[in-house]
């Protein structure tokens, strides 16, 4: 039987690269290898507090924000989710269904 | 021992025949101090210093020298020496005493990577710390100059240093230094300040130094917790305005202000963040100093 993804799990990238403060109005990210300072603000800091708790699937991250009213479409989360994981803010991995 | 502890004839002897060691703060400066207007700037604005024995370890070891050529005579310049190198071209003659200022300038913020350094001025009223960053030009130093003749506990005028362990601002007061216009407004808003001599056609254009308060160099080893992150801007016929900023936005503000920020990597941004948790951050925008030093005094209170 093909594997199939039909989800991702997001989460911190596990190498300790990452430095941050929450606050209410956003988040500041440090990046240990690249020395570049992030100010996440609206949808990017949500996701980001959120993934900073725990690994998070995509859907729920999804329903997060929909929650929150911050996102409707997926593709805008998964755009931000793609821009993140190119700042090497998030790791993304596939999560197997049979 | 402090350096107006000597008398006058006795001091302008002293440094012809041996260096200054002095207690700036947290550092140790060793200055060569053979040119007349060296020792005058000294004996106006570094009075109150304490003086650093030969046994005690020296931090920078500075001379200000006329060079070794035509240029000693003709269109006389001066030399800043550092560990007897020499970092920087040579300035015209007159500038000897700014030089120095200038000079220490780098060498601390060359050097004291054990601080998070911000280009910001520090002064404290009441145990509330007030920091004040900018770059040049945004009316930090005459706001500094202003608060001070008004009080306030000065800190620092251009280099605010963060300690990477617990977050507060150690002091290393030194004569304030204003430039241009900022000049006649301080002697008019503070007529009691001592200005020294003033130097024209600097690169900065006409600078003078404030001396700074006894008080405050004598409390040179008390630290401060800030509470208010000020991010101030002069403008001509502006209306006093307070506006709160984001904490995130004052730490990327700190961070383009500072010195060291990224030579620190994670510790910068450790200590950067601790003082945004700790304070409020602010943009100012001003042109009145009497209601600018009014609304931090209330802020501060």
């Amino acid at each position: 039987m093909a594997l199939t993804f039909t989800n991702v799990l997001v989460n911190l990238p596990k190498d300790g690269s990452l430095a941050f403060r929450i606050w209410q109005d956003g988040c500041a990210v440090y990046h240990v290898y690249s020395g570049e300072t992030h100010w996440l603000q609206g949808a990017g800091a949500i996701v980001f507090e959120r993934v900073s708790q725990h690994a998070v699937t995509k859907q729920a991250l999804h329903q997060h924000l929909l929650a929150g009213g911050m996102l409707t479409e997926l593709r805008e989360l998964d755009t931000l989710l793609a821009e993140y994981q190119a700042l090497s803010l998030i790791e993304i991995s596939p999560m197997k269904n049979t | 021992m402090t350096l107006s502890s000597l008398s006058p004839n006795a001091f302008s002897r002293a440094l012809r025949q041996q260096p200054a060691q002095l207690a700036v703060g947290p550092f140790h400066v060793r200055l060569y101090a053979t040119i007349a207007s060296v020792q005058q700037h000294l004996a106006v604005h570094y009075g109150a210093f304490p003086v650093v024995g030969d046994d005690d370890f020296i931090d920078f070891d500075i001379a200000l020298v006329r060079p070794l050529s035509l240029r000693r005579y003709y269109r006389a310049q001066v030399l800043f020496l550092f560990e007897g190198h020499t970092p920087f071209k040579p300035l015209p003659f007159a500038q000897a005493a700014a030089f120095f200022e200038w000079g220490l300038n780098w060498c601390i913020a060359s050097h004291a990577h054990r601080y998070l350094m911000v280009h910001a001025a520090v002064v404290e009223w009441q145990g509330c710390g007030l920091l004040l960053a900018g770059a040049p030009g945004s009316g930090k130093s005459t706001l500094c100059a202003a608060l001070v003749g008004r009080g306030w506990r000065l800190l620092s005028d251009e280099l605010a240093l963060v300690s990477l362990d617990d977050g507060l601002v150690t002091p290393v007061p030194r004569p304030i230094s204003l430039k241009n216009q900022s000049l006649a407004v301080i002697r008019a808003f503070c007529p009691d300040a001592v200005i020294g001599p003033v130097v024209y056609d600097t690169s900065k254009g006409t600078v003078g130094h404030v001396r700074p308060p006894d008080a405050s160099v004598i409390q040179a080893q008390v630290p401060v917790k800030i509470r208010h992150i000020v991010f101030p801007k002069y403008q001509a016929g502006a209306v006093t305005k307070l506006s709160t900023l984001s904490k995130g936005y004052g730490l990327l503000k700190l961070a383009d202000n500072s010195f060291n920020y990224s030579i620190l990597g994670v510790h910068g941004f450790n200590a950067a963040g601790d003082l945004c948790d700790g304070a409020d951050c602010h943009a100012f925008r001003y042109s009145q100093l009497e209601e600018a030093v009014a609304l931090f005094a209330g802020l501060c209170s």
